[in-house]
């Protein structure tokens, strides 16, 4: 067991290095000259060097990647003497265009982006594996074409429809929703999920639909799996083998439920826009549009270590929710 | 801040300003006819003293840094910040320069190469120390330091060893800003520039006392204030909450007329949520101006509700639009050819590509644009607005010119509309045998392109804003030879001796008003060599609540002014 989540870890530590590389020679594959961005107006070409020189962007990407790496480990400084600017360790990478290292900023970003996925992550289960239940249980019945339908509607659409709907209605037309901001949970419980009910309810229609389709055709599986059959011969009663039944859902379940959590702790790009919300997913964006190198590969890097470690905590959980796994 | 506009539509860097404009009740300017000066609206001389005003912003990034700012002198950053000289506007006539710190708006005695301004007596910091020549000069050092990268950098090239000057944070000093005493300030520059007085009411020139900057990164997030107001409350990304600062005196300024008791930044809103907010008009939103664009999707909701389109200014100011012509490439290299096209395109055509010539534009056949002192309404190659097909041709044929094929490059990656923009070009020069095929490029691949001296391109269709109204910010950073490649404007790589000394003749003249006879001049004599067509001059619109007053869209610059709105209570 210890080697192997060792294993695991090595692997990961390899994933990550090879994903900031990546990103950073894409990023400078790409046409954009972040020097460009922020030299100002008028630009004369001694002044975008001196921008570039200073932002060590004018250098080649194995050079980026080298610093990038050390700077993990030891810190960066960017300039010199009193115009240097710190980057402390771990370093993802300074941020120009907003004055501040990438670590502070993910940092910055962080609770607004876990309140939201922890919410929606909730919600989604409750109303996923619910539906898909009483779908299951009853299966042709009223809930179940319902859920079906709204499983259906939910996978097909557009986060960015769905939220500017929920935007529209719930805020402009009944005005029974705040249509953007955040309060912080520490300054007032209520008012934090006051805001965050609209981008809750936007994610947790859009994921749902998966925990609806995956908990009903699971559950109706195991429901004609031979064992429950025989249970059910046997005279156990439905409660016993509903009990039953859920162990075997509950696998596929938690490791998507893993992975939709890790992937909305990345930052949900769409709904943040749409509710103005400023968490990873916007500070991504904003990284992409002001073509800041620092913030790209510092929120990219985060948001792949966030699925690493979901994946590996689902691989290591598994197999105390299903005894099958552990013996193979 | 006036910037190339590449990017029309949000989401850009490009038009990252307030494209806020609106009337008032008793104040909006309908937009229409805007060549016409006798318009009945006016600038109001006061506003109700009181209320508290909110700003709707789409930018997370706002802060009161004024080393490295790219905005306008009538903007919200000068709510905290005063400048040597700023901005009066007006809904109907020009804008103009006025003395702001200073006692008038800068002396020459050398033909614009020294410029001395004289600090008026008793002005205060919020923190109750005296706003000195020293300030002024630790200001505008700051703005050299490389951790302030960007921002209208206009002085940087002009003031004596500035491209050698890295910034006082080492202990060094400008020598060519000159503190005589306490008040008075001369500027030693490496040129002469007739401009200087406009350069000093850019965000660099704004005071800082240099005990204040202990921690320039975060300066502009709670700066020693010098306007009227002061920043009491600021949450990064999210909320600037601005009061009164008790030592700013009316008297003492010219251009703001501080209304209100307390002003509420709200930042990094959903550009479309702020509009629709705008257009709901309701609770602390009836006294809210913005930076929202909108969108020509939502000009038909506005326009059908008198009550949403009263709130609405509409300017005649804002962005040239132009085709620039490739001049050293074979196909263009006839000047017949290029006043060929100029008669070929259907700018009625582009214009409603943009929204029509309510909201989309004004169709403009000259290089600077009204409100740019100069700016004249002449055409030399009138085809009406639809173009001349027939004549167009016969001076193609008169050029002996058959199966001319042309590459046209537009930037792709902001919005729709600049594809069918190209593609109504191309449809225009269709109709006079010219082959175009287009290239579209994402926005920073195309800049590349344009801005290189070798790029492989014929055509490509652009935009422009001036930083501060003279051609010295229109035509020399289009058309002067220096600006062709290394990343300068001049894409149709026009090249001429003439101009480029009739340029730097003008650039010097410290009489403004006989600049702008000069500039008027070289804008015809390169519109003689025909390297672009004008095509429009864009509008900007923005929608402000119900109860705010005196907002309206000058002129120039294409924003409302910020400093002069009121709350009516």
């Amino acid at each position: 067991m210890i080697t192997y989540v060792a294993r695991r870890m090595v692997t990961a530590v390899f994933m990550l290095l090879a994903i900031a590389f990546v990103t950073i020679a894409l990023f400078f594959g790409a046409s954009k000259d972040p020097a460009r961005a922020m030299c100002g107006k008028p630009c004369p070409a001694e002044t975008k060097a001196k921008v570039s020189a200073y932002m060590q962007t004018d250098q080649s990407v194995v050079w980026q990647y080298g610093e990038f790496v050390k700077g993990l480990f030891v810190g960066r400084t960017y300039g010199e003497g009193a115009q240097q600017v710190e980057c402390a360790a771990p370093c993802f990478g300074y941020s120009f265009p907003n004055r501040s290292d990438v670590t502070s900023l993910i940092a910055e970003r962080l609770p607004v982006t876990l309140s939201l996925a922890l919410g929606a992550a909730v919600l989604c289960l409750v109303v996923g594996i619910g539906l898909g239940a009483l779908s299951a249980i009853r299966k042709g019945g009223i809930v179940d074409r319902f859920s079906t339908g709204f499983a259906m509607f939910g996978l097909s659409v557009p986060t960015f429809l769905v939220g500017l709907l929920v935007v529209q209605v719930f805020g402009f037309m009944l005005n029974v929703l705040p249509f953007s901001g955040f309060v912080p949970f520490s300054e007032s419980p209520a008012g934090w999920a006051w805001h965050l009910v609209g981008p809750w309810m936007v994610l947790s229609f859009i994921l749902a639909a998966g925990y609806i389709r995956v908990t009903r055709t699971q559950l109706l599986n195991e429901l004609s799996a031979d064992h429950l059959v025989a249970m059910t011969a046997r005279g156990a009663s439905p409660r016993q083998v509903n009990r039953h039944a859920v162990r075997g859902v509950m696998v596929p379940i938690s490791a998507m439920f893993a992975l939709d959590v890790t992937a909305l702790l990345g930052g949900s790009v769409i709904a943040e826009k749409v509710f103005s919300l400023h968490g990873l997913g916007d500070l991504l964006l904003s990284g992409v549009n002001e073509a800041d190198l620092s913030i790209v590969v510092g929120v990219t890097l985060f948001s792949a270590f966030l699925i690493i470690v979901g994946n590996l905590l689902v691989d290591l959980a598994l197999p105390l929710l299903d005894p099958r796994i552990r013996r193979a | 801040m006036a910037n190339r506009s590449r990017r029309v539509v949000p989401v850009g860097l490009a038009l990252v300003l307030a494209l806020a404009v609106a009337g008032c009740n008793a104040n909006s300017s309908s937009g229409d006819s805007t060549k016409d000066k006798d318009k009945s609206t006016s600038a109001l001389e006061s506003v109700p003293q009181g209320g508290t005003l909110h700003y709707l912003s789409r930018r997370a990034t706002e802060t009161f840094e004024t080393a490295n700012a790219q905005m306008v002198p009538t903007s919200r950053l000068r709510w905290v910040h005063r400048g040597l000289t700023s901005w009066q506007t007006f809904p109907d006539k020009d804008t103009v320069l006025v003395p702001d710190l200073a006692t008038d708006t800068g002396t020459t005695e050398d033909g614009g190469k020294t410029w001395t301004f004289t600090l008026q007596e008793g002005l205060e910091f919020s923190d109750g120390s005296p706003i000195t020549a020293q300030d002024v000069k630790y200001g505008i050092e700051r703005s050299f330091a490389p951790m302030f990268q960007g921002g209208l950098g206009y002085h940087k090239t002009l003031l004596e060893g500035g491209p050698d000057y890295d910034g006082p944070y080492d202990g060094k000093e400008l020598d060519s800003i000159e503190v005589v005493d306490d008040h008075k300030i001369v500027f030693h520059l490496s040129r002469p520039f007739g401009n200087w007085p406009w350069i000093v009411s850019m965000p660099a020139f704004a005071p800082v006392p240099k005990a204040a900057d202990t921690e320039p990164e975060t300066y502009g997030e709670n700066p020693v204030a010098s306007g009227p107001y002061m920043v009491t409350s600021f949450s990064k990304g999210t909320q600037a909450v601005l009061e009164r600062n008790p030592n700013w005196s009316a008297d003492t300024d010219q251009a703001r007329l501080a209304g209100p008791d307390k002003i509420v930044l709200d930042m990094g809103l959903n550009n479309d949520t702020i509009v629709q907010r705008l257009i709901d008009d309701k609770g602390e939103d009836q006294s809210a101006i913005s930076n929202a664009l909108i969108s020509p999707s939502q000009f038909q909701r506005i326009e059908s509700d008198p009550s949403i389109s009263d709130r609405m200014a509409n300017g005649p100011s804002g962005y040239f639009r132009y085709l620039a012509m490739n001049v050293t490439r074979p196909g263009l290299s006839d000047v017949r050819v290029r006043q060929a096209i100029n008669y070929a395109i259907n700018k009625a055509e582009v214009q409603s590509v943009y929204g029509g010539p309510k909201f989309g534009g004004q169709i403009t056949a000259s290089i600077m644009t009204e409100g740019i002192p100069g700016a004249t309404d002449y055409n030399l190659y009138d085809g009406g607005e639809t173009g001349d097909v027939e004549k167009a041709k016969s001076l193609l044929a008169e050029a002996g010119v058959t199966d001319l094929k042309l590459s046209l490059t537009y930037p792709t990656d902001v919005s729709a509309i600049e594809e069918k923009e190209a593609q109504s070009i191309k449809n225009s020069l269709k109709r006079v045998g010219i082959d175009v095929e287009l290239n579209g490029l994402d926005g920073d691949g195309w800049y590349e392109l344009i801005s290189s001296a070798d790029g492989d391109y014929d055509l490509t269709t652009s935009g422009w804003g001036a930083d501060f109204p003279s051609g010295m910010s229109t035509i020399q950073p289009l058309f002067a030879s220096s600006e062709i490649g290394d990343g300068g404007g001049n894409a149709s790589q026009y090249s001429n001796p003439d101009v480029d000394a009739a340029i730097d003749a003008a650039i010097s003249e410290p009489d403004l008003d006989k600049a702008a006879e000069m500039w008027a001049a070289i804008d015809r004599q390169i519109m003689e060599d025909a390297p672009i067509v004008p095509i429009l001059v864009q509008r900007t619109q923005a929608l402000a609540g119900s109860k705010i007053m005196n907002y309206f869209m000058p002129a120039y610059p294409p924003f409302a002014n910020e400093l002069v709105v009121g709350v009516d209570r």
